[in-house]
């Protein structure tokens, strides 16, 4: 359809939608309506790393070296050649581009992202990372398909229309994002390569459609028909108006990232667009057995980190700097330990980066705590949760109420000052700021421990995680008062190993670690 | 939507406008469960059972199954079929020292100085896959190993012919049994090179295959019950698992240009220790069993009943619909699966009473399948007469099925490229399943497709001087009154699509037909061609406006529902 003939039509049957003079379609949505901003032109990047990223190697903790060198030394990567953001932290070699945004004030580092009893399937940690859902709880949305539910309940229906010309979500690739799915259709529309778009046949259609599975299934596939031919239009004029195609730069993933540039300076009011790259699924072969700085894992980093520069140069060069922000997200991080095919497997928590000139630049966390002793199944012990990011990016990037925001995510989870203003400031390293810290003493320990903290009178809950990542103690939950606080830690029942003591406040999220011997 | 039905339909003048309007269906019968079907048995139930399960039925073979009657077309369906000869060498080109062409390399050594002699025979891999469904009979053996191969993933070719030996093992087990195929799966040489299990040792296990073994070959995930605990299986099961299927590996790579029929088991690469599972296996333990521990393990999943409600499952999905209710789950899964457990977990018993039920002529299973792409390409081939026998020399051959297999390319289905150990996400991805097969991207792939076989307009490389498409007069002609444009319609409508259509789109076809032509024209064209069927004038005449129905009637969303 062309763009005239929807405006015609929706302008025409907006005229009896009305009942004392609201739209029919206002009242009929969610009441939430008025607390997600309708004018917000801030837009999404969700760069999705396939296969689960092994953080330990893309950010290295350097004060952790002797120890990685022990567990890791199949695949580690030498001390030297490591780019330092900080004399304790490097990047791996290959993201220079990375190195330039973080000098320019343009990346965030968050260590240690994850969630509470780490699911170590593909699949499941998958769900879970894109539904914005706990591991316990099965959620076919997505966190963005519920964002988009609450200003776009009767999607597909009536769209394109007049307020919304564009598509809602666009991924790039040939299949939509879980992270866009509704309860009824997904918010996202795929697409592969712009320049080929070209509208479909449209036959006859039924006059009626029954309503049985054919039925339903007959309604999808005319929704989806109708709306590409709808998209394909608007899609074609950005593209066109930003000058079409950028040649093919042999990083498949810029190349993904160029077409999303070139919507965005084409003028394009899509608010999400996710792409992807992988597989990072090293079981084996991460790197050269000879030198640990090149193969697949490498490769994989420098597209990465490559991509995200470029990107970034396009976005500025397009005057867009203001409304873009980026976010890499993985399934899992992988384990501490190499295993014998100079790989690793499935882990827990790994790092992730927000990029963009919005972004409060620096490093946000602790390195994580690698001890000379990892079992075979040890991963990264989580500092942040997942959801925290998203309700951070909700709020501050997309400017969701915070109330609204924690039943997106199903509970209210601790923004982090991860975005705060589009101007450069210089590097500030957040761990500082954080007035939440906590000792474990002793440590290691036999059969008690204890814990003493200060806190606000805020919220907290403090728990005891196992070296996969499940939360197998949960000390205090509930509000405490403000002041110094002391818990005792009974660890008798546990087998020697190493624990994590995990405190996450309405202000702060801390993990330390704690051998039990 | 369509703001124009919207707005109708916010009249409330939708309903009386179209009251008549339907095409008189087919008596079909409203129930369900697994009793046998014994309602009425006619052309639309014998398409219905033979588009699911087959990849494309013609007309002939409908008409035959209708004179057949259930039983004896199922009795057909599952009639073991020979395994078909090896893939073979097609061209001089690369020359290879151990092969000719024209033979199998599948036991040939794979010499590394031949240049691509690796993606040579990977192409020759790809073609005879191709070959074999597209030539398959009434029969449900290429739809089960293409279910086999969505389950027991494997995709990435590591050596042809370790490939080849891993999809002849699901050809030939594809009806046979599951306990027994899982077991020779779990050893199977792609598959030790697919999860890692040829790295698996005493030092350092690797688990990966010992997770999926559980997660998604068996017993799936339940709830996460506790740390580590998918109520199915736990974490310290993956380990112990992973323990007992140590020492396994495949002594021949790329490079190595022996072929080595086994994998090799390494006692000193195994974990001789006693293994014991969580509560989730009422503690059981494994005890030390060498190259045999692996049955063990095999035998002491399949004790929990979900190894077979797993499958049930998925094998609805695949026959009949996405979405299990809770009552599915009693009524059908639950059922299927007492039979596999009664039938010591033997397939073809599940398979058959399934597409025998009751339920699977209802409604709730009738035109509701959105055609993965393999279906879709292939039910377009064999169903209208694409005209593969006018190349008949091996190479050309070989090229041709070459074609098709990359064909489904942009689809997102091809065998061999699978995105994950999962398999195909539209046969597991919640909430959408195979919707996902249909989107913005996928949608004008398709109609491309056959609207270049309808057009007769698709060149192949390596095919010079010809075109390949659909011979549209040879198949109408198997109808009973291609003069008469209304039954031709009709009748091609009823081979095509799984439902009937309505009275407006009967017309918009007709236009599409005729043109500006009149019926009476049409019959007089028709007539022409058919008493001169070799004049390519008067062939001409008549493909034209057979061309014009069939883009059309390719590109209606019906025929994307099976």
């Amino acid at each position: 359809m062309k763009r005239r003939k929807f405006l015609q039509v929706s302008s025409l049957a907006s005229v009896p939608m009305l009942i004392n003079g609201i739209p029919v379609s206002a009242v009929a949505r969610n009441s939430f309506l008025d607390f997600v901003s309708p004018d917000n032109d801030k837009i999404l990047v969700l760069i999705q790393l396939t296969g689960g990223n092994d953080g330990l190697n893309m950010v290295l903790p350097l004060d952790q070296y002797t120890n990685l060198d022990k567990v890791r030394n199949k695949i580690l990567i030498k001390e030297s050649l490591a780019i330092k953001l900080r004399p304790d932290l490097g990047l791996h070699p290959s993201m220079t581009g990375l190195k330039s945004l973080y000098d320019s004030s343009k990346l965030k580092l968050i260590q240690s992202v994850g969630y509470p009893n780490q699911n170590r399937s593909h699949f499941r940690s998958t769900d879970i990372w894109t539904s914005g859902s706990s591991a316990e709880q099965v959620e076919t949305t997505g966190w963005l398909g519920r964002y988009y539910m609450q200003n776009h309940n009767s999607y597909p229906t009536g769209y394109p229309n007049m307020d919304n010309p564009d598509p809602l979500a666009i991924t790039v690739g040939s299949l939509v994002s879980q992270t866009c799915q509704g309860s009824v259709a997904n918010f996202s529309l795929a697409i592969v390569d712009p320049a080929t778009l070209a509208p479909l046949n449209e036959p006859a259609f039924p006059t009626t459609i029954p309503t049985t599975n054919y039925g339903n299934e007959l309604k999808y596939l005319i929704d989806t028909l109708k709306q590409t031919n709808d998209y394909t239009d608007v899609i074609k004029d950005a593209y066109d108006a930003a000058g079409g195609a950028v040649a093919a730069t042999g990083n498949r993933l810029l190349d993904q990232l160029n077409i999303v540039a070139q919507l965005i300076k084409g003028g394009m009011k899509t608010k999400v667009y996710v792409v992807s790259i992988g597989t990072f699924d090293t079981h084996a072969n991460q790197c050269d057995p000879d030198d640990h700085e090149i193969g697949t894992h490498a490769d994989l980093l420098k597209q990465l980190s490559d991509a995200i520069a470029g990107f970034q140069t396009a976005i500025d060069q397009s005057g867009n700097s203001k409304r873009v922000l980026g976010m890499t997200f993985s399934e899992f991080g992988r384990r501490i330990k190499a295993n014998d095919s100079t790989g690793t497997d499935h882990g827990s928590a790994a790092p992730m980066f927000l990029f963009g000139s919005c972004v409060n630049p620096g490093i946000l966390g602790n390195n994580p705590s690698i001890s000379a002793n990892v079992s075979n199944d040890e991963g990264v012990a989580m500092q942040y949760d997942f959801r925290s990011i998203y309700a951070s990016i909700l709020i501050d990037w997309f400017e969701v109420t915070p109330a609204i925001v924690s039943q997106l995510l199903f509970k209210e989870f601790q923004k982090l000052p991860v975005i705060e203003g589009c101007s450069p400031t210089s590097v500030k390293d957040y761990d500082r700021d954080f007035s939440l810290d906590f000792e474990t003493y002793p440590n290691p320990a036999q059969e008690y421990s204890k814990i003493s903290f200060e806190t606000k009178d805020e919220f907290v809950r403090i728990s005891v995680y196992n070296s996969i990542g499940s939360e197998i103690q949960i000390l205090y939950s509930g509000r405490i008062s403000s002041g110094k606080h002391e818990m005792n830690l009974n660890l008798k029942d546990l087998e020697s190993g190493n624990y994590y003591v995990r405190i996450a406040s309405e202000s702060a999220q801390k993990t330390k670690a704690l051998i039990k011997l | 939507m369509d703001r124009r039905t919207t707005f109708k339909k916010f009249l409330g003048v939708e309903a009386a406008a179209t009251v008549g309007n339907r095409r008189q269906e087919d008596a079909l019968p409203v129930g369900g469960g697994l009793t046998p079907y014994n309602g009425t048995w006619n052309y639309a139930t014998a398409a219905h059972l033979l588009r699911r399960a087959m990849f494309g039925p013609t007309h002939s073979q409908i008409l035959d199954a209708v004179k057949d009657g259930m039983d004896k077309t199922l009795d057909k369906l599952f009639s073991p079929v020979p395994l078909p000869s090896d893939p073979v060498l097609y061209s001089d080109n690369p020359i290879d020292p151990d092969t000719k062409k024209g033979e199998s390399w599948v036991k040939a050594p794979l010499n590394p100085s031949v240049q691509g002699n690796v993606a040579f025979k990977e192409n020759s891999l790809f073609a005879w896959l191709m070959e074999q469904i597209y030539n398959e009979g009434v029969s449900v053996t290429e739809k089960m190993t293409l279910f086999w191969h969505n389950h027991f993933v494997v995709s990435e070719i590591f050596d042809p012919r370790m490939s080849f030996d891993y999809i002849q093992l699901l050809r030939a087990n594809c009806l046979k049994n599951f306990k027994e195929l899982t077991k020779q799966i779990t050893v199977d040489k792609a598959m030790l090179y697919y999860l890692n299990g040829n790295q698996n040792t005493n030092l350092a296990p690797n688990e990966n295959y010992a997770r999926e073994l559980m997660e998604l070959f068996t017993l799936g995930k339940g709830e996460l019950a506790g740390p580590g605990d998918y109520t199915t299986f736990t974490e310290q099961d993956v380990m112990a698992v992973a323990k007992a299927l140590t020492g396994w590996t495949v002594p021949v790579d790329r490079r190595n240009t022996t072929y080595i029929a086994l994998p090799v088991f390494n006692p000193n690469l195994h974990d001789a220790s006693t293994k014991t599972l969580s509560h989730r296996f009422g503690n059981r333990v494994i005890v030390n069993a060498g190259a045999n521990e692996y049955k063990n393990v095999v035998d002491v999943i399949f004790e929990k009943r979900e190894a077979a409600t797993f499958i049930c499952r998925k094998l609805y999905r695949y026959f009949i619909y996405y979405k299990v209710s809770s009552a599915i789950e009693t009524d059908i899964v639950d059922g299927l699966a007492d039979t596999l457990i009664a039938n010591n977990f033997e397939i073809a018993p599940v398979v058959r009473e399934l597409l025998s039920s009751s339920h699977f002529y209802t409604d709730e299973s009738l035109g509701a399948l959105i055609r993965p792409p393999y279906e879709f390409i292939f039910n377009t081939l064999k169903a209208m007469k694409f005209n593969s026998s006018q190349v008949t020399a091996l190479e050309d051959t070989y090229n041709l099925y070459l074609y098709l297999y990359r064909s489904t390319n942009g689809l997102q289905q091809v065998y061999f490229d699978v995105p994950s150990v999962a398999g195909w996400t539209p046969y597991y991805q919640e909430p959408s399943f195979h919707e996902i097969w249909v989107n913005s991207v996928t949608l004008p792939l398709r109609a491309g497709l056959t609207t270049g076989l309808a057009s007769k307009t698709i060149r192949v490389r390596n095919i010079s001087q010809k075109v390949f498409g659909l011979e549209l007069a040879q198949y109408v002609s198997d109808f009973a009154n291609p003069d008469d444009a209304t039954k031709l319609i009709n009748d091609t409508v009823a081979h095509l699509l799984p439902k009937p259509i309505y009275q407006n789109q009967l017309d918009y076809l007709k236009t599409k037909l005729l043109g500006n032509l009149s019926e009476a024209q049409w019959k007089t064209i028709w007539d022409t061609y058919a008493a001169d069927p070799t004049n390519t004038q008067k062939k001409a005449a008549v493909e034209n406006r057979l061309k014009s129905l069939f883009t059309n009637l390719l590109t209606m969303p019906e025929y994307y529902l099976s």
